[in-house]
């Protein structure tokens, strides 16, 4: 692709998603000409109305991640098939995006599990990181963070990128492995809010609804734009470091 | 060069230093001691029983599994082993199948000396559950140590390798190491058991694919 089609879409998708999240942030806060801001002060299964305006940015910055992910693996794919380092820039790029995003996916889930979870005999803190989906997300951290290391410790670029792919294959073939495990073994506080399984205590308005995917829209694009600003810082680093060995 | 000629050849290797066996073995005994100094006995305690089984495990089979390719990487005789007219794949498979063999002894002594020490019941299904996992954490074990040899700090690096690629077999085998416990069968753990032999089919599918990509050389 062409370096000022890569520059538009760099900037274009840094623009249109905070636009978008300035929409959503509104949204959740204010009113607006469309909607009421949700507000759950009079719901009475609700913990935290608060902290449970986390529903619009939390399930985003996860599929996000889950989105940083996949594109790692598949440049992973694409380099073990070709060989070519300009197709390991992007994997770690992306890794080093999704590590972010699931981070801040795994905190925003937490503060907003340990505000509506709880069990008996058990702190609110180790309900949230007993929940099934919530271990999803933490494999899905440790596997980053694997990859992210396991690049560190690898001097031979080629030796790197190689590994690190294989890596980033197996570590992939994880996650899909523990939802499903997670899925099927344990019972789950987490809600379904939206999709099939949707679950009918967690139900939310259409408008809510539209809001949720807004943030979704919101963190997509913007999970683009760091991950194109860290494609060409890495392909800068790739660039001096060739220039430095010869 | 076959299979059998470089499982031979890895396996008298291991007869001869027996360093493998010798870093499980240690890792295991030193949590069991851990354990005896916080649990008289665990009968009627599930929950702490499977950990008490499945920490020891997770981590022997990390030590074991590193010596192998570790010591090819530290001689320098992973290059000659790559001159070797056979396939990439074979060294891979030679080394899995090896640990497995190596693992299931570690793990029935682990077993053993765990039923002994804190009195737990023995059972089919408990043997049938550590018998999938065994032969999960030598495949993932010995692809995630072919990796991490060929890095730096690799005793660091290894278990961070394995754990996030593991944590599907390790929920799914700590929740019915806690069933069996308490006297579950074989039947009342079908799903477990066969999330776990599901796991090792996909686990033996991505070595198959990977064992290549790995050894290769720069």
């Amino acid at each position: 692709m062409r370096e000022d089609t890569v520059a538009r879409i760099r900037w274009g998708s840094l623009w249109l998603g905070l636009a978008a999240l300035a929409v959503l942030v509104w949204a959740t806060w204010w009113d607006t000409p469309w909607g009421r801001a949700p507000d759950w002060t009079g719901a009475t299964d609700v913990a935290a109305p608060m902290t449970r305006k986390l529903l619009f940015y939390h399930p985003a910055l996860a599929w996000a991640s889950f989105a940083a992910y996949l594109v790692t693996f598949a440049m992973s794919i694409a380099y073990l098939n070709e060989r070519d380092l300009r197709h390991d820039a992007p994997a770690r790029s992306a890794a080093a995006v999704g590590f972010l995003l699931n981070t801040l996916a795994l905190v925003t889930g937490t503060l907003w599990g340990i505000q509506e979870w709880s069990r008996s005999g058990q702190s609110a803190l180790a309900t949230v990181y007993t929940e099934p989906k919530v271990l999803v997300v933490v494999v899905m951290w440790l596997t980053f963070a694997a990859y992210l290391l396991l690049r560190r410790f690898v001097d031979e670029p080629a030796r790197r990128a190689r590994l690190a792919a294989a890596f980033g294959i197996l570590g992939f073939l994880g996650v899909p492995a523990s939802w499903l495990v997670s899925r099927l073994l344990a019972k789950s506080l987490h809600p379904d809010v939206v999709g099939p399984g949707a679950n009918p205590d967690a139900a939310i308005s259409a408008y809510e609804g539209g809001l949720v995917w807004l943030s979704a829209l919101a963190f997509t694009l913007l999970f683009v734009h760091l991950w194109l600003m860290r494609l060409r810082l890495a392909r800068l680093e790739d660039r001096l470091a060739g220039q430095e060995a010869s | 060069m076959g299979l059998g000629a470089l499982l031979w050849k890895d396996a008298r290797r291991e007869l001869r230093r027996k360093e493998g066996m010798q870093a499980g073995l240690v890792l295991v005994l030193t949590f069991l001691l851990l354990d005896l100094f916080a649990f008289p006995t665990l009968e009627g305690m599930p929950d702490a029983a499977a950990v008490a089984l499945w920490t020891p495990l997770l981590f022997g089979a990390a030590a074991l599994t590193l010596r192998g390719f570790a010591a090819e990487a530290d001689l320098g005789t992973l290059d000659l082993l790559r001159g070797l007219p056979s396939p990439l794949g074979s060294h891979g498979w030679s080394r899995t199948i090896l640990n497995l063999l190596l693992l299931g002894i570690l793990a029935g002594l682990t077993v053993g000396a765990a039923a002994a020490l804190f009195a737990l019941p023995l059972s089919v299904p408990l043997l049938a559950t550590l018998a999938l996992a065994v032969a999960g954490l030598a495949t993932v074990g010995t692809l995630a140590s072919a990796i991490a040899a060929q890095a730096r700090s690799r005793e660091m690096l290894l278990p961070l390798l394995m754990v996030p690629v593991l944590a599907p077999l390790l929920q799914a085998g700590v929740a019915a190491t806690m069933d069996a416990l308490q006297g579950a069968t074989t039947g009342d753990l079908r799903v477990h058991l066969l999330l776990m032999a599901g796991y090792d089919i996909l686990a033996v599918g991505a070595a198959w694919l990977l064992w290549p990509v790995v050894l290769e050389g720069d």
